[in-house]
């Protein structure tokens, strides 16, 4: 990106200036010859404070000076006066972007003073594909300044040759690593590795109670399913069993129907009858104790509260006798009227008499003893409910009894049938023939092992459904605890992924912070030799990891702190060309003064040498003619491609200048 | 002077020269735009991108994301 132009308008001693530079390469340089004084490092201070509203090369003897032209204190007693600095870039794909920054004065007892707002913010225009964008204002404006060139680099790109020889003085090895981050881009990786953290962190809250118990409830499940796999085999063979009793049951039973003798056909015959009699009774029976249980099941909350129900609805009674509930009137009511400022009445109560301060002490009291009416509304709804439940327990007691008289009855029954049946064993048995005999010992024996079988399969019924049901509940928390597990899984994976990537970002950052200082160290050490008169003097330029910079004397010593003025000014000329050049970061350099401490050979070395050092950026110098001398214009002369001259001259207490294109 | 509109060549160049996974590559690149497009803003909002990134890449990776 170059700059175009420059206009500036009752800006310290331009009056109204504007100038253009040179762009196209190889004459991409600008040479701006003034005398000492005549304004060139005010013209760096306009360029600085266009953008950062910071005249960051000011001599001491402009401090405290307004900055605006003071030539036009006449003129601002009838008129206000505008400074106007402008600065239009263009950047590498042909579209421009217009920066201003301006202030208003008047004058005031003979000064000339700032017309707020006096802060000055800037204004950017941005030229797009079809038209110019903006103007953006204010702190947007200089958003977008601060991204095009970050205030602080500005001193690697616009910088004072005067002062270039203190420049390792006042620049720490620190100062020129983090300059070296922002030019190169590196300072990108410091946010994406604390963006990537903070990711991280909130990742890890999401964790949290997502740590999975799937593994200790799969192998439970396993524990149920096998265990339910024993309980139905179990079943299946008890159940073999129970059929086999019941079949040799039968067959006994046959025998002892088909008997020779019909006294013991027909007690067998009344025993079938029985059995199955007594079946029907067991059926009854169960399907009372069934209800039973339903009938308690429904009731049994209201039965283990009823006493406190009672007691409740007995309380609520009686504060609706006693006229405590419902509140005479409801407590938004009375809120409102002393809102209002009214009586219950209607009558006014704001006044400040005696019958005002009554009246609102009378309309609180109501207020308090209204304070409960939601409560009271929500007790005397609740009282319904309790009657209701009260009442649905009435006849429970009754219920219980009548299913109780009827369970004990058939239970009677049974009992009876079953002495029966006893009693007609017992008859059989003592039967002469001894075939019968043990007919009725056997259908006995697999009668009673059908029974006893018969309870076993109940009982292993109810584990089988016991275990069905937990099989049925295990299996929901898996299915919920997997989808847990994989969440947390995801979030695992997210988590370590943002750790690669954080290790990733720190050694590729530390890689190419390291290749950037090597090549800096490489070119600024060659550029150094190439530029200094001492070339026999000097091994090379030396730059540790931490950027602190190295002078190595040809016997071994260090010798920055001894280099003359002239040899420092070259040092960092050779240092800010080199991290320019490496950086990447394409910005025109202007250089103020750039030759002002070296002798007449060396100067001659420098202009000869420094544009193949700068090749492809923008370069304005802004020279003495001390400085511009016939060696340099010469050396130059294939990449100026402009040239100003600075005219200056006193008028009343200030002084004017011009600036005249002379090629 | 511009504001740049790419990732420094050398940054990529580097990235890409890494040992790291392809995936791990892919996600500082896409996050060194993101924090490129959001330079110079006071108070960027990069969360939305960098979890969108993040899933969007764990996907490639074999990752079953649940939602």
């Amino acid at each position: 990106m170059d700059i175009d132009y420059i206009r500036m308008k009752n800006f310290r001693q331009y009056v109204d200036v504007k100038i253009e530079f040179a762009r196209t390469s190889p004459r991409n340089f600008t040479v701006i010859q003034g005398a000492n004084g005549a304004g060139k490092t005010n013209l760096l201070n306009a360029i600085t404070w266009c953008l950062f509203q910071d005249e960051k090369h000011v001599d001491s003897k402009y401090k405290g000076l307004p900055i605006v032209n003071t030539s036009t204190l006449d003129r601002a007693k009838e008129e206000l006066i505008d400074l106007i600095v402008e600065i239009q870039f263009v950047q590498s794909d042909g579209k421009r972007v217009l920066i201003t920054r301006n202030l208003r004065y008047r004058e005031a007892g003979g000064k000339l003073v700032e017309v707020p707002p006096s802060h000055a913010p800037p204004t950017v225009m941005r030229e797009t594909e079809r038209d110019w964008v903006g103007p953006i204002y204010g702190d947007d404006a200089q958003y977008v300044i601060n991204s095009l060139l970050p205030p602080s680099i500005e001193e690697y790109f616009f910088f004072d040759g005067e002062r270039m020889d203190d420049y390792f003085r006042e620049n720490t090895g620190k100062d020129i690593r983090s300059a070296v981050f922002e030019i190169s881009q590196l300072e990108l990786f410091e946010t994406l590795i604390e963006h990537l953290s903070r990711r991280k962190n909130e990742f890890l809250k999401l964790t949290r109670g997502l740590s999975s118990q799937a593994e200790e409830m799969r192998v439970d499940l396993e524990i149920q399913t096998r265990s339910l796999e024993v309980d139905k085999e179990q079943l299946e063979e008890l159940s073999k069993k129970k059929n086999e009793a019941e079949l040799l049951e039968r067959e006994f039973s046959e025998k002892l129907k088909k008997s020779s003798l019909e006294h013991i056909q027909h007690l067998e015959e009344q025993r079938v009858m029985l059995d199955s009699y007594i079946s029907q009774i067991q059926g009854n029976i169960e399907n009372l104790e069934s209800d039973r249980l339903e009938l308690l099941h429904l009731h049994m909350p209201v039965i283990f509260a009823y006493n406190p129900l009672l007691k409740t609805k007995a309380l609520i009674d009686g504060r609706r006798e006693a006229g405590l509930i419902p509140p005479l009137y409801q407590a938004i009511f009375i809120k409102n009227l002393l809102r209002k400022g009214k009586c219950i009445c209607g009558s006014d109560i704001t006044e400040k008499d005696e019958y005002s301060s009554g009246r609102r002490k009378k309309v609180g009291a109501f207020l308090e003893e209204s304070e409960l009416s939601d409560m009271s509304t929500e007790l005397i709804e609740s009282n319904i409910h309790i009657q209701e439940m009260i009442e649905s327990v009435v006849g429970f007691p009754e219920e219980v009894v009548s299913i109780d008289k009827k369970l004990k009855n058939l239970q009677g029954l049974k009992d009876e049938k079953n002495d029966m049946l006893k009693k007609i064993s017992q008859e059989i048995k003592q039967s002469n023939i001894e075939n019968i005999k043990s007919w009725e010992e056997q259908r006995q024996k697999y009668s009673q092992e059908k029974d006893q079988l018969t309870v076993q399969i109940a009982l292993r019924q109810r584990d089988i459904e016991r275990r069905g049901n937990i099989i049925r509940a295990r299996n929901s928390e898996l299915k919920r605890e997997l989808k847990k597990e994989s969440k947390y899984e995801s979030l695992l994976r997210l988590l370590a992924f943002c750790d690669e990537g954080m290790t990733c970002a720190e050694e590729v950052k530390d890689s190419i912070m390291k290749k950037i200082k090597e090549e800096v160290e490489e070119r600024a050490s060659k550029q150094f030799l190439a530029l200094i008169w001492k070339k026999e003097t000097y091994k090379g330029l030396v730059i540790d990891d931490d950027y602190n910079i190295s002078i190595p004397h040809i016997s071994g010593r260090e010798a920055l702190g001894t280099l003359s003025a002239g040899e420092r000014q070259v040092c960092a000329l050779s240092f800010m060309a080199a991290l320019n050049s490496v950086s990447g970061f394409k910005v025109p350099i202007i250089i103020d003064t750039p030759l002002g401490r070296i002798s007449r050979e060396p100067r001659k070395n420098i202009a000869e040498n420094l544009p193949n050092y700068l090749k492809g950026t923008q370069v304005a110098l802004l020279v003495t003619e001390e400085e511009y001398t016939p060696e340099v214009r010469k050396a130059l002369s294939e990449k100026v491609g402009k040239t100003y001259v600075i005219n200056f001259w006193e008028k009343g207490m200030g002084k004017m200048a011009e600036v005249e294109l002379v090629k | 002077m511009e504001k740049l509109s790419s990732v420094n060549r050398r940054i990529l160049d580097t990235i890409e020269e890494s040992k790291f996974p392809d995936d791990v590559k892919a996600l500082l690149k896409a996050l060194l735009a993101i924090e490129l497009k959001n330079f110079g803003d006071k108070n960027p909002r990069y969360g939305e991108d960098y979890d969108r990134i993040l899933k969007q890449l764990a996907k490639v990776k074999g990752f079953q994301e649940d939602e």
